[in-house]
Parts: structure tokens; sequence; C-alpha cells
């Protein structure tokens, strides 16, 4: 009776202990990088799965020293080249030798196995693609994973490798292009449903197709001036918030989200009021690049925590950022018409256009305000 | 001359990335004796393989329920891996096997796998086993950390008998306690004999856990403290995660803080400590911290795979102060699991963002199930961004 009592008692230990607060799970990280029919391996394997694997830890007194795995670096090595095959097009991958002697590499839960290997893939033709076979520690950890990244002259792959799935291809140019496709989508997403960047653009276009005299808004009679003014000014925004998204979503830089989201409703609303009455700055396009810098901070917020490496990592900050230039250029593609053909009413230059302003000026206020004291008061 | 200064800074921008290869440093010990790695006290894996192919049944069921009570106590995921190798052989020699299904259930359910654990226990639970308890037992706790309270009910129901009473009580006073009947259920609890039973320390883990939260939410401070110490004095890494935590929205990081200390290893209880430092303005440590337990979240989140999305939203929110990334791990968190933690921080980081409609769903969820927790309400109520200064 004791027995099942525990064991039910056992069961309902569960109930709290969903989230192990946890160990990092197995992984090993491999890196290929691909010259022509030659391949450079390199194969970090954390020490602790050796162990398991290979009964390192000689003396059983629970912890490894070098001098146990340095003796051991034969066996490791022919272990571990019977737990991956590679090839390349139809060419069988052949191990060469070391490229250098075992070492140890620190990865962010201890030490792992360094190995360096030369394959030769003899044959093989420029881009074909590579067939993979990871099998560390199949049928001993289901939850072991082996993260691949491969370079080569056609493009950058990363990708999970579990032991039980059998060989698998990989295409380089695919993987990355994907990549930037999909955040291309998620920019143009990104920049049409941010509300607030739209209305600070559209505060800076508002008067793109006038031009200021006499403190006054006179219609532009140029064409062409008024294009050149549009583009200085989408150009400055966009060089501007490119630096600062790159910095931000690298996280090289990173400023608390509150100030950034303040700022930039601050900047909408100085934005709002330089449309009114041009106050302290003549030229537009410079404030495009000012407070663009500070725009870039907001975008970067959803690339910052993707598990992405280096080479995935550009190509989606690439991508994003082409994105929300797509999406800016279609905010100008509408609006740039509407403009031009407004710009001879009287109505447009000493109505709408400083209604419109004082509006926009009025919501930002009410964003700076939700965002400095953190109330609930409108939608953003 | 502005442009020219953008391009440069664009130019130099990337040249830390493609120098991330190089970072990537061999090094070799200066002595043989050097120690690089400290090994698990667990049971030895190798020796556990190399006697897979002899053992009786009885022992391979054996073997994986010690993988998974080790993973679920030493808090490693290496563990509940060497069991989930085991399970495939063991399920095609025997599919039928009550027992074996259960352990898999067990083992989806440790993998966060909680849909596919709910439809094995579904179909063992169609037709009467010796485990069929267990199997009501483990769908009822499954149930209710998904939030899904009447199933959760249900499933306690089954447990009839006079021999199950204790359970059945313990299984619909948990449900109680998230449904509108906290007060009560803190007191159906306190009634289990527990001494009679004869828990071993995990059990009075789960036990002291299980009211430490009910008091929590109900805002009895000196009930919930004593909880959670004595918890935590049973030295388990969840008791300890729940007491620093607690510590730490008690207004009080330097307690939180020592009870942290010496649990560098543990991802999540990095976090906790690394968020303490920096609250406490212990600059050095917490940069260094800071460090490691990024680059520790970088590696899991490089698996591409889901799980500890709680964990993350907390790290995002109160390590990086990134509220935006915080919100998107807490939304995907409170699809899966509905636990009073999970609660706390989706609310936190919708706060952090005045979320409106994320605040709205919670507001709503709470109404509709009668979830109380004090601490919450204040927040909630008040809209006001939750500080460990003004979480009393």
């Amino acid at each position: 009776m004791i027995r099942r009592v525990q064991a039910l008692l056992a069961i309902c230990l569960l109930l709290l202990i969903q989230n192990s607060w946890a160990h990092k799970a197995s992984d090993s990280y491999l890196q290929i990088k691909q010259d022509g029919p030659i391949l450079n391996v390199v194969w970090d394997i954390a020490l602790r799965d050796l162990d398991a694997l290979l009964f390192l830890d000689s003396n059983q007194d629970g912890q490894l020293t070098w001098g146990e795995i340095r003796t051991r670096s034969d066996d490791i090595e022919t272990f571990l080249q019977g737990q991956l095959t590679l090839q390349l097009g139809e060419s069988h991958c052949e191990w060469l030798g070391r490229s250098e002697p075992i070492g140890l590499v620190q990865h962010s839960d201890g030490y792992y196995a360094a190995q360096h290997w030369l394959m030769s893939c003899n044959g093989a033709q420029l881009n074909d693609a590579l067939t993979i076979d990871y099998r560390l520690l199949k049928g001993i950890d289901s939850l072991h994973r082996g993260l691949l990244s491969i370079r080569a002259d056609s493009g950058f792959v990363t990708t999970i490798l579990r032991p039980d799935q059998g060989p698998i291809v990989l295409d380089g140019n695919e993987t990355l292009w994907h990549t930037f496709t999909r955040f291309l989508e998620e920019g143009v997403h990104h920049l049409l449903t941010g509300y607030d960047h739209v209305l600070f653009l559209l505060c800076l276009l508002l008067p793109a197709c006038l031009t200021r005299k006499t403190n006054q808004w006179l219609p532009s009679q140029s064409f062409r001036s008024a294009f050149l003014h549009t583009a200085g000014i989408v150009t400055a925004f966009t060089v501007a918030h490119s630096v600062t998204l790159a910095l931000a979503a690298l996280q090289l830089v990173s400023l608390p989200s509150r100030w950034v989201e303040s700022a930039i409703a601050a900047s909408i609303i100085l934005a709002a009021v330089h449309t009114v009455k041009p106050i302290f700055i003549s030229s537009r396009a410079l404030i495009a690049g000012v407070f663009g810098l500070i725009h870039g901070f907001g975008f970067a917020g959803v690339l910052q925590g993707l598990p992405l490496t280096t080479g995935p990592q550009l190509s989606a900050l690439a991508g994003f950022n082409v994105g929300v230039e797509l999406g800016q250029l279609l905010v100008v593609v509408l609006v740039f018409p509407l403009l031009w053909w407004s710009r001879n009413s009287r109505f447009y230059r000493q109505f709408f256009m400083p209604f419109v302003s004082v509006l926009i000026a009025l919501v930002a206020l009410l964003w700076l305000l939700q965002r400095v004291f953190e109330w609930q008061l409108i939608p953003g | 001359m502005k442009f020219k200064s953008f391009l440069l800074i664009s130019v130099l921008v990337p040249s830390p990335l493609w120098a991330s290869d190089t970072m990537r440093r061999v090094i070799t010990p200066s002595s043989d004796n050097v120690v690089v790695e400290k090994l698990p006290m667990g049971p030895r894996l190798n020796a556990v393989v190399a006697s897979a192919n002899t053992d009786s049944l009885s022992d391979q069921i054996t073997r994986v329920q010690v993988f998974l009570n080790v993973a679920r106590q030493q808090g490693d995921p290496r563990y509940l891996g060497y069991a989930g190798a085991q399970l495939p052989a063991l399920l095609a020699k025997y599919p039928a096997d009550p027992s074996i299904r259960l352990l898999h259930a067990r083992f989806l359910q440790a993998d966060h796998q909680f849909v596919e654990a709910e439809k094995v226990l579904d179909d063992l639970l169609k037709k009467p086993s010796a485990i069929s308890s267990e199997a009501a037992l483990l769908s009822a706790s499954i149930a209710l950390v998904r939030g899904q309270y009447s199933h959760a009910m249900s499933r306690c129901q089954q447990l009839s008998g006079f021999s199950m009473l204790p359970f059945a009580l313990i299984c619909k006073a948990q449900t109680m306690g998230s449904t509108g009947s906290a007060a009560d259920a803190l007191k159906q609890l306190n009634k289990v004999p527990v001494k009679q039973l004869g828990l071993t320390d995990d059990q009075l883990t789960w036990w002291q856990l299980s009211r430490a939260d009910i008091a929590d939410r109900l805002g009895l401070d000196q009930d919930a403290k004593g909880f959670y110490q004595n918890a935590a004095a049973l030295g388990s890494a969840e008791a300890t995660a729940a007491y620093a935590d607690w510590l730490y929205w008690q207004g009080d990081a330097r307690s939180s803080l020592a009870v942290l200390k010496n649990w560098t290893a543990h991802d999540g209880l990095l976090t906790l400590l690394t968020r303490a430092e920096i609250k406490l303005g212990l600059h050095k440590s917490a940069t260094a911290h800071k460090q490691q337990v990024q680059s520790r979240w970088q590696a899991f989140l490089a698996r591409k795979e889901p799980g500890h999305e709680r964990e993350l939203a907390v790290f995002y929110l109160d390590v990086m102060q990134q509220p935006e990334t915080a919100l998107n791990f807490a939304r995907k968190n409170w699809a899966t699991q509905r636990e009073t933690a999970d609660f706390r921080i989706y609310l936190r980081t919708s706060l952090a963002l005045s979320a409106s409609k994320d605040l709205s769903l919670l507001a709503k969820w709470q109404s509709e199930t009668g979830f109380e927790d004090a601490r919450a309400q204040r927040w909630l109520t008040g809209r006001v961004p939750p500080t460990p200064s003004n979480a009393k």
C-alpha cells in the first residue's frame, strides 16, 4: 500500500515541476568549411558526452583531467569518425587526417573536446549538395542535437542535426534566401503596422511638394525638386535607422525599450510641430536622419532574441531592412501623388496640413505620456 | 559629410560578426592534472548502456524510471534524453504494456509535449488497468498546468475508492486552488496527513510548494514564507527558484541573491541570480553573469526547439530589458502553460508594453476561471508596471 501511495505521490510531484530549471541539453557544434572537394571539419563535443560513451574517467573520481582526455585522443577520434558520414554530390568523403591536435574549447556550459579534421571528396563538382549522416549519441540520448554550420563559396547554411533522422541533404543558397525573404515580409509588415513610424514619415512628407517662403508654405513649381526632396527625406531616414537597427539587432548597442519608445513618440511631436511651423532647422532630411537613428532602435525588437548564427543573422537583418524600405516606399508611392496633386490647394496648405499635423502631434503626445508614465490611454 | 559618417559606420558594423568565428579559441591545458570537467552525480550512462541488452523488462522499466527521476531532481535534460532513447525499443517490443505507455506519457510530459502526453493517457484510460489511477493523476497534472481545470477535475474524480482518498483530495484541492477557492484549497492541503503517508524529500518539496503557491496568491506572506523556506531547505532546484523569486518580489533582492549563489549551473536560476545582482547594483558580477546566462540561452535557442519560454521571458524582461522579445516568449508560454508564474510573467511583460489586447485577455481569463492572485490583481487593477519595491 505504502509503495503504491508513494508511486502516486511521485506522479503528484509532477504538478509543480513542469519547468526544469535546467542544465543545458546535450549539443555538439559541427562546422564544415568547403574548399572545392576538401572539407575542413571542426567538431566540438561535450566532455561529459564523450565520457558517457567512452569511459574517459579512468580513475572514476567523478571528474575528468586533461590527462584522461589527452591519452585517449586516438580512441576519441576513431570513435567520432564512425559517428559522421559526409558525401558531396555522389562522392563519399574520406578522412585525410587531423589539421590540428585535440584541444579544448569553452562553450556556455563548460569545456568541449575540439576535433579538427580534413576530409577529401574526390570527384565532387562545384555546387554539389552535401549529404550528412549524423549519428552521435543515436539510441542513447534522444534529446541530443548537432548544431551544424557549413560555409562554402555558394553560401552559408546552419541546421540542426538529430542523430536518429538518417542522412539529410543540404543546399546552402536556398536556406539563406529563405531567411532573407522571410524577414523581408516581417520588415514590410512591421513598418506598415508600426503606426508611429508611418506617422513620423507622414509628418515629414506632408510639405514635401511645398516650399517655405516668407513664413508661409507655397506650392513647389518643379516636380523634379519635389521628388528629390522626398527622396532625400526617405534616404536620410533609411540610412539612419539602418545603422541603429543593425547595432541594436546584433546586440552591439542596447537601449531600454521605454526610452526608445518614448523618444519615438517625442520625435513625432517635433516632426508634426515642424510641419506646422519650422522653428529650429530648415532641413527635413536632417530631421529624418537624426530621428531615424531613434526609430532604428524601435525596429530592432523584432530581430532580437532570434536563434540565428552569423550568416542567417546577416541575411535576416538585410531582409528585414529591405522589407522596411519597401514598406516605406509603398507609403511614399501612395502619398506622393496626392501631395503633388494637392500642393496648389490653399485648403490643403492652410487648413488640412496643419490640422493633420496637430492631430498626429496629439496622438503622439498621448503615446509619449503613456510610454513615459506607463499609462494605458490609446492603443500603440 | 553626415552621409559619409553614416556610410563609415555602416561598413564598420558588420565587422564583429565576421570575427565571431575566430573568437572560438582552442586551448591546451598546461598540465595533465588540470581538471576540465566535473561529472554529474547521477547514474553512469555507460554502465547502463553496456547492460541494456541483457536486462529483464522490469529492469528496463526501472532504468527509464531512474532516468526520469534524476532528470527531474537535478533539472538535467541529458537524463531525460537517456530515458527517451530507451523508450522506442520498449514500445516496439511491448506496445500494449500499460506501464511502458505510462512511462512514455511521463517522458512526453517532462519534455513539455503536453498534447502528445495527453493523447497517450487518454488512450490508456479507455481500458481500466493497474496503472489507471496513476495515469488519471498524471493527466490531471497536465490539465492543471495547461489551465484546463474542468478536465483536471474530471480526472481527479476518476480517483475513486478508499485507498485513493488522499490523492483525490490533493488532486481536487490543486484544481480548486486555481478556480476561485484558493482559501478552501489551502485548508484541504493542510489537512493531508503527510507524516502518515511517509513522504520523501521530493514529495515534501512538492507539498510545501503547492501550499506556498496558494498562500502567496492569497497574500498570506508569513505562511508563504514558511512554506517556501521549508521547501527550499530540502535542496531542490525548483524550490530554490520559487523561494528566490518570492524573496525578490518581497523587495528582498539580497536574500534572493544569497539563496541563489550556489546555483550558477542552472540557466533559470542563473537568470534570477543575475536579476538580483542588477537590482542590487553589483555591476561587476551582474555584467559577468549576464554574459554567461545570455550565452546559455543563445545555446538553447540555437536548437530551435520549444520549451523554457517562461524563463526566457524573465531573462529578456528583467535581465536584457527587452520587453518586446519578453512578451513574445510570454505569449508562446501562455499558449501551453498557465501556472502562477506563467500568469505573472505574461502580465508583467504586457504591463511593460501597455499591451492592451494581452491585458484584456488575461483579465478575461482570470474572471472566467476565478484564478486568485492578490499581487497580480494589484498590478492589473492599477495598470502599474511591477517592480520589487511596489510588489508587496
